[in-house]
């Protein structure tokens, strides 16, 4: 199976999603600041990127991890992306979208339209890591989709 | 095949679609086109839309975005190449302006309860879409031609 943590660019609420999932951000308490900052991918997807899915790993159950971002109307495009397969002989379960961005925060929101579309990282990206407040948010979030995809 | 037309809003690429597919013309009178569209249900349908098979058998779809054209584009090729599918199994064509000022005006009224202003401005926008309608039927059938399938 594979699954999309959905954002708009995907270099924040989608990354740090699907970095809990796979373990490199903490499940079981808050990520400090320099966590959030220095995970992988984090702050760094450019323009022409968004649109583009990443693979961040698989699971610990074989799951592909992915990130999509896809700018507005993200409920839009997720239906259209699941008809297509769907139209093509790919079965819904094999690709599940899960939006990220609704647990991100005022902070992260700012900071990262701050960083990607002004390039302003010198504030962008220490604001997006203020993310940190509503880390809480995005574990439950991921514990939701582990147990969405598990087996059986 | 998946002919695929998108734009903001569905509208526009419903009319693209039915005017791939022959079944409307600008001759139409527009509340038969709005009707034959969908009407009122275009605004809130989310996903592809079949209108129908061409003279080719290709399956002609339709569905309104939010986000802009080359990200539409950018996620159907990323997936198609992520789940090993053909290129050729699909073709994509923008219709209109990447944000149609019109779409936002119905959609907006549609919301608040104006329906009937909300059918009024789709109307007009229908009126007006028929350029950008056929230039992206046009699009499609100089991209079916390259690939030989036109």
């Amino acid at each position: 199976m594979r699954l999309f943590y959905c954002c708009y660019g995907s270099a924040h609420s989608s990354v740090t999603a699907a970095n809990i999932h796979l373990g490199h951000l903490p499940g079981n308490r808050r990520a400090t600041l320099g966590e959030i900052l220095h995970q992988p991918l984090f702050d760094r997807a450019a323009d022409y990127e968004v649109g583009i899915p990443r693979e961040m790993g698989t699971d610990e159950r074989g799951n592909e991890i992915l990130v999509l971002g896809l700018a507005g109307g993200r409920q839009a495009m997720v239906q259209a992306l699941t008809d297509f397969l769907t139209a093509l002989g790919i079965q819904r379960s094999q690709a599940i979208f899960c939006d990220a961005l609704q647990h991100a925060g005022v902070l992260m929101r700012i900071g990262g339209y701050c960083s990607r579309r002004l390039g302003w990282v010198w504030l962008g990206r220490p604001l997006c890591a203020g993310g940190v407040f509503k880390y809480p948010r995005f574990v439950h979030h991921v514990r939701q989709v582990r147990e969405l995809c598990r087996p059986g | 095949m998946l002919v695929i037309y998108h734009s903001r809003g569905a509208l526009p690429a419903r009319q693209a679609a039915a005017l791939h597919l022959g079944w409307v013309t600008p001759a139409d009178s527009q509340q038969e086109v709005f009707e034959r569209l969908g009407g009122r249900g275009a605004f809130a349908t989310l996903g592809l839309w079949a209108l129908g098979c061409d003279q080719a058998g290709r399956t002609v779809y339709a569905f309104g975005r939010a986000s802009r054209p080359d990200v539409v584009h950018r996620a159907f090729h990323g997936m198609a190449h992520l789940f090993g599918l053909e290129r050729d199994t699909f073709l994509l064509a923008n219709v209109g302006a990447p944000v149609a000022w019109t779409d936002i005006g119905v959609r907006s009224p549609d919301r608040m309860g104006l329906h009937r202003l909300a059918d009024w401005l789709a109307l007009v926008g229908l009126q007006r879409g028929w350029q950008d309608a056929a230039a992206a039927t046009r699009t499609m059938e100089e991209r079916l031609k390259a690939r030989g399938e036109a």
